[in-house]
């Protein structure tokens, strides 16, 4: 009985680790959702690996946005170096079939349209980042998380992940 | 003067008087300091040109201006942007964000729902 107690208590301190899954052993950023024209549901959420103070995040924003449900802008802003940089995301459900492929593609949105979308900072004059490369396009299944570095420290030891879970259903209020 | 005055001239005396009087010929300078020649400098002219507008046009013009001026200052702060945005498409970003540096490439790295499950 008292070995059952001990394993519960165990399973209990576990769980939300578990619920964040192996791969995430950081401090939590911010948590958005997307919620495609095709039904399909996509929850990007930042990471700082390995887990730091929360300042890390501090002068920076994470923000998506969207014209018509088919393609997200993916924008992330440094207020202090007045930069940012960011990618498309866009969804395609794989007939007959429970995948989905997911193109990352390299932000497209202007700066007119970034401001249309009603981005917090007046984005005007910040310093457009494009990244040399984009991956090409993945298929994932419903469930499936996709981990994407945006930023790495000088000495490559931490990095800020973004998580993008991919779902067919609304998105689950995960617990991370 | 007063031995004219005192000299009680008659009119007919002071006609002949005036049309023996020989008046000193007017020196050159004369006529041109009392009407002064046109012949201003072009640009004195412009300088000095005015043009009578009433107060409700100069106003409308005024903000007329101030518009203009303040939507090409938009234009052109916004064509910086995107300049600044074409410049970087070749160059890779050097900037860092709260101490971290964009990175390369984006490699997306699945994690399958089963493989998180375990």
């Amino acid at each position: 009985m008292r070995a059952i107690r001990i394993i519960g208590i165990f399973l209990i301190a576990i769980l939300p680790a578990a619920a964040d899954g192996p791969e995430r052993r950081g401090t939590k950023g911010v948590s958005t959702g997307m919620g495609f024209a095709n039904g399909i549901k996509v929850n990007a959420t930042v990471y700082v690996e390995p887990a730091g103070p929360r300042s890390v995040f501090d002068n920076m924003s994470f923000g998506i946005y969207t014209a018509s449900g088919d393609k997200y802008h993916r924008v992330v802003e440094d207020d202090t170096q007045r930069a940012y940089f960011g990618y498309d995301i866009s969804t395609e459900r794989i007939p007959n079939s429970d995948r989905i492929r997911v193109t990352i593609a390299p932000l497209s949105a202007s700066v007119d349209e970034l401001e249309a979308f009603g981005v917090s900072h007046k984005i005007v004059g910040f310093r457009f980042l494009v990244l040399p490369r984009y991956p090409a396009p993945v298929v994932v299944e419903s469930g499936d998380t996709i981990a994407l570095d945006l930023l790495v420290s000088p000495d490559g030891k931490q990095k800020i992940v973004d998580y993008l879970e991919i779902s067919r259903k609304p998105a689950i209020n995960l617990k991370h | 003067m007063e031995n004219h005055e005192r000299k009680d001239l008659t009119d007919a005396e002071l006609d002949v008087l005036l049309h023996a009087w020989q008046t000193p010929i007017a020196p050159a300078r004369l006529r041109s300091a009392v009407f002064p020649k046109q012949s201003v400098a072009w640009y004195r002219r412009w300088l000095m040109a005015s043009i009578r507008i009433p107060v409700p046009v100069a106003i409308a013009l005024s903000v007329l201006v101030v518009m203009a001026l303040w939507q090409w200052g938009s234009t052109r702060e916004r064509a910086g942007a995107e300049s600044a945005r074409k410049s970087f498409a070749s160059a890779p970003p050097t900037i860092t964000f709260q101490g971290f540096l964009p990175v390369a490439e984006l490699r997306p790295r699945i994690i399958r729902s089963h493989h998180a499950r375990n």
